[in-house]
């Protein structure tokens, strides 16, 4: 299975992939990226023209919020943290989610 | 909540951007680390990180697109670039704004002054009913006349009579010396009117009550309505005012009320209302046609309907009392078109001129627009290959014409707003209702669109031809020989009030005594007085008898004549020369004989054959009205002919009674009227002695409406002359836009192909030929232009033959100089840049292609 791009993700799908990964705790973009890397074993490829948008409109939505803070390697870096409201979205988009995938299911299991 | 944190982001937007710039900083270094942990060393790593990462600019374009509407951005950045274009071609930009604005603005001043003179209607309740009633005479009568007053009689049966009028209104304006207001006398205009007249209008006081039918009859106390300007100029815009009493040419009048600010009688400026209260004889009187008419058409009625009708009436009249006689006809137009009279014409005319302007200016524009885009073809193509949506570009370069067309229009409104402000001062009588006039925004949609060079020029032509006909009609009525001196003649009225003497027929020696008091001050050569003041908009036409005469069949020359009464010395200070007989002397005098002096063209019409020196003429009715028999008038001089009225038409019978006479010919006292004086320097320096000198004699007389002969006549002209400078102007700014959209196509043309003209240049073509060839190809569509140009102004061209005096629409003189001139501009207009690429050096010229 090749890569995919953050581009060829359903619509949403990015925002909800951002909010799942903050509930691990806060964590810089780069972070988030490479979290997504890592656990899709190299399929999720996010790129940042998807990703600092996609950040932005988080926050414009009040779902996460930034602040700036050292990284690990002692570098300034912003993180990004879940906000209640963050949290109730991240489980009504899960659930949204979870139908459109069985829906998707239903349509290919179909004969 | 979300707006409110995007206008937050939108205030913060450098901060943002300033934080997004450190985090893409962050995660591209976070990158290169990544690499270079996998092995690759530092360069390859920074560059390989790079092109992971990929486009950061992408990302904050993005970014940014989330928290700001993009088409918001967009525009902005739009509205910059056009603004930051328009300012990098500031010629571009300032021709082409100008165009609009001058296009726009002139637009918009004529179709605000068309609006409210033409098409908004009048002021009064349900005023599409509301209609003039004039008396003509038709040409068969013996006079041309076409719209003059009612008599008193005639109004009153009429209205009986009438079934086509719901109502009838009627009224005259006189000049009233005011007093018992503080200042000194001063001299208004009063609009005498019957009880009827302002309920008909459907009008009420803004203060106070109209009069009611009691009022009209003498006998009653005065009564008086202020009008708006009046209350507030003269009596502070007290309210306390009512009840108040003023002195009406001596008269004691009870102030009851104020008329509303906007209040107008159509046609007339007035300054106070008051009930006409005519002498109980004059009710009777059918031969002085002295009032107006106002009637309100009853349901289903039209002017012609009404018209018809009173033929009827008119034949009831004359089976009883032999009057009128035929061609004596009442006529009814519709108020609105009365009021504004000759004025239409000349606002249509206009407004079609400054519509043609527009066109071109559009035209221009769009030309402009146009060369512009094909020399923008390669940036187009760039932003395309770039990754611009065809819509996107489109966008940008609507955008800029819009920011165009917005700076144009702004521009243009301030012009029109000056306009609108010009016209507003004006005179009623050269641009009635001018105080309704406002600005008004017309919504004016360009399609920017291919305009021909051809149109360009035919539509120049149009309105170039229309203005050389106007005015070389105005050069030719200003050229019009009045038979008057006018070089330091200065005029003032004198009215002497009938209730300040006992016996009105006292007024001519009080005249008569500050004219010798005025004859004595420095600076005064001559002088007389008049009742009938040359371009004073006062008429006077008498009818009379002939001695051993048959009455004139119909056909014939109706009996009668401008009749002014005058001071010895008239002829003498208006420079009239005498032809034959004598002029007044100092020995006629109010108990002499009585004496007439005619003039040349009243001596042409009613005795052709004969010497009239000695002949007599008769007036009837003031004498009957006494209970005497007719007063006989002999003629005893002929002299020239002079234009009193207007400029244009021709000479009116003409004939001059002794001021001291008037009261026993026709029962004039000689209270109304005004002096002329000779002087030497300025006239109007003169004016403080002659108050001195009137307050001397009689400090209750008002000295009013000062001014110069030569004004007066100029101001008879007012409305050609505006014509005139107004399709003068309309057709230079034509001429400019249309040599400004030539040369602007030329220039162009020259610049797309210089590679070319350099080729024919290396070939052997010399600039000469070159430029031959570039100016031919422009004239071509010029000629096409003017051709057409030609043809259709030479169908159009009857429209504008009311205004013309003394030259025919079709005059081909005012058609070839047009041609010529519009030949000549277009060939220069061609020339300049063709000239200016034919210079360019072949070997340049070449690579430059």
């Amino acid at each position: 299975m090749g890569a995919t791009d953050s581009s060829d993700l359903l619509p949403g799908t990015l925002d909800l992939l951002i909010l799942k990964t903050l509930t691990r705790g806060a964590q810089h973009g780069y972070g988030i990226a490479r979290h997504l890397e890592t656990v899709s074993n190299d399929v999720l490829q996010v790129g940042e023209s998807s990703l600092y948008p996609a950040l932005r409109r988080l926050r414009l939505n009040g779902w996460v919020k930034a602040s700036w803070g050292v990284s690990e390697n002692k570098r300034r870096a912003r993180f990004y943290a879940l906000t209640p409201a963050g949290r109730k979205q991240l489980q009504r988009e899960r659930h949204e989610f979870g139908r459109m995938i069985l829906a998707i299911h239903k349509v290919l299991g179909a004969t | 909540m979300r707006t409110v944190r995007r206008l937050w982001y939108v205030f913060r937007r450098a901060r943002e951007a300033r934080e997004l710039e450190a985090e893409l900083k962050f995660h591209l270094e976070m990158k290169q680390q990544e690499l270079e942990s996998d092995g690759l060393d530092r360069r390859e790593a920074a560059v390989a990180a790079r092109r992971t990462v990929g486009n950061t600019l992408l990302t904050r374009d993005r970014a940014r697109d989330v928290w700001i509407w993009p088409w918001l951005h967009d525009a902005v950045q739009d509205v910059r670039y056009a603004l930051r274009m328009l300012g990098r071609n500031p010629g571009f930009a300032s021709i082409a704004i100008l165009t609009l604005a001058v296009g726009i603005g002139a637009n918009t001043a004529i179709f605000s002054v068309v609006n409210a003179v033409l098409l908004r209607p009048l002021a009064y309740r349900a005023s599409e009913e509301l209609v003039r009633i004039h008396t003509r005479f038709l040409p068969e009568s013996g006079r041309d006349v076409p719209k003059f007053g009612i008599a008193p009689a005639e109004v009153l049966d009429y209205r009986d009579a009438s079934n086509a009028m719901a109502d009838v209104g009627y009224y005259a304006v006189n000049g009233v010396t005011l007093l018992g207001s503080g200042d000194l006398p001063a001299r208004v205009r009063a609009l005498q009117a019957d009880d009827r007249l302002l309920p008909l209008l459907g009008v009420e006081p803004a203060i106070g009550r109209w009069f009611g039918p009691e009022e009209d009859e003498s006998g009653v106390s005065w009564t008086v309505l202020l009008g708006h300007a009046l209350w507030r100029t003269r009596f502070g815009a007290d309210s306390a005012v009512l009840g108040r009493t003023i002195s009406l040419s001596g008269a004691e009048a009870e102030i009851i009320g104020v008329m509303p600010q906007d209040f107008k009688v159509p046609g007339e400026d007035v300054d106070l209302f008051a009930p006409l209260r005519y002498p109980e004889h004059s009710r009777e009187e059918r031969d002085s046609h002295n009032l107006s008419a106002i009637g309100r058409l009853g349901p289903g009625h039209t002017p012609e309907s009404a018209r018809l009708e009173s033929e009827g009436i008119q034949t009831g009249w004359a089976e009883q009392y032999g009057h009128p006689g035929p061609g004596h006809v009442l006529v009814f137009a519709p108020l609105q078109d009365d009021v504004v009279g000759s004025a239409g014409a000349a606002l249509w005319i206009l407004f079609a001129a400054v519509a043609l302007v527009l066109v071109i200016a559009a035209a221009n524009v769009g030309n402009l627009l146009l060369a512009r885009g094909e020399s923008r073809m390669a940036e187009m193509s760039i932003r395309a290959a770039l990754g611009a949506s065809r819509s996107r570009v489109l966008r940008q370069m609507l955008t800029g014409s819009i920011v165009l067309a917005i700076l144009g229009t702004a521009i243009g409104v301030g012009i029109a707003a000056w306009g609108v402000g010009v016209a507003r001062a004006m005179d009623p009588s050269t641009l009635p209702r001018a105080s309704s006039i406002a600005l008004d925004l017309p919504v004016l949609v360009f399609t920017a669109g291919m305009a021909l060079l051809a149109a360009e020029v035919a539509l120049c032509v149009v309105v170039l031809v229309g203005a050389g006909l106007l005015v070389r009609s105005f050069v030719a009525l200003v050229g019009v020989d009045t038979g008057l001196e006018t070089e330091g003649r200065l005029s003032f009225e004198l009215a002497v009030p009938a209730s300040l003497y006992e016996n009105g027929q006292n007024a001519p020696a009080i005249i008569s005594r500050i004219r010798e008091r005025l004859l004595a001050l420095p600076g005064v050569t001559g002088g007389s007085y008049t009742s009938l003041l040359p371009f004073s908009g006062i008429r006077g036409r008498r009818g009379f008898t002939l001695e051993n005469r048959l009455e004139p069949a119909q056909g014939d020359t109706a009996w009668n004549a401008e009749t002014a009464s005058v001071r010895s010395g008239w002829f003498q200070t208006l420079g009239i020369p005498l032809v034959k007989g004598r002029a007044f002397r100092e020995s006629d005098g109010a108990e002499t004989e009585l004496v007439a002096v005619i003039s040349e063209e009243m001596e042409r019409l009613f005795w052709p054959e004969e010497d009239p020196i000695g002949k007599r003429l008769g007036f009837e009715w003031w004498a009957s009205a006494r209970g005497e028999s007719i007063a006989w008038v002999t003629v005893v001089g002929v002299v020239g002919n002079t234009r009193t009225q207007r400029l244009d038409g021709g000479f009116q019978p003409e004939m001059y009674l002794h001021h001291d006479q008037a009261y026993r010919v026709h029962g004039d006292p000689g209270r109304n009227g005004s002096f002329v004086l000779q002087t030497i320097g300025d006239p109007l320096a003169l004016m403080s002695a002659v108050r001195r000198e009137v307050a001397d004699v009689e400090p209750r007389l008002a000295v009013a409406d000062v001014s110069t002969l030569r004004a007066r006549i100029d101001g008879s002209v007012s409305q050609p002359r505006l014509a005139a400078t107004l399709m003068g102007g309309f057709a230079a700014i034509a001429l400019f836009l249309a040599t400004v959209g030539i040369y602007g196509v030329v220039s162009h043309s020259t610049v797309r192909r210089t590679r070319e003209i350099g080729i024919r240049r290396v070939l052997g073509a010399d600039g000469r030929s070159v430029v031959g060839m570039m100016v031919r190809e422009a004239a071509a569509p010029a000629v096409v232009g003017l051709a057409v140009g030609l043809f259709a102004t030479f169908a159009l061209v009857s429209l504008l033959e009311t205004l013309l005096f003394q030259i025919s629409p079709r005059d081909p003189g005012t058609f070839a100089a047009i041609a010529a001139m519009v030949a000549a501009v277009t060939l220069v207009a061609a020339w300049l840049p063709a000239r200016r690429a034919a210079r360019v050096p072949p070997a340049i010229a070449i690579r430059l292609g």
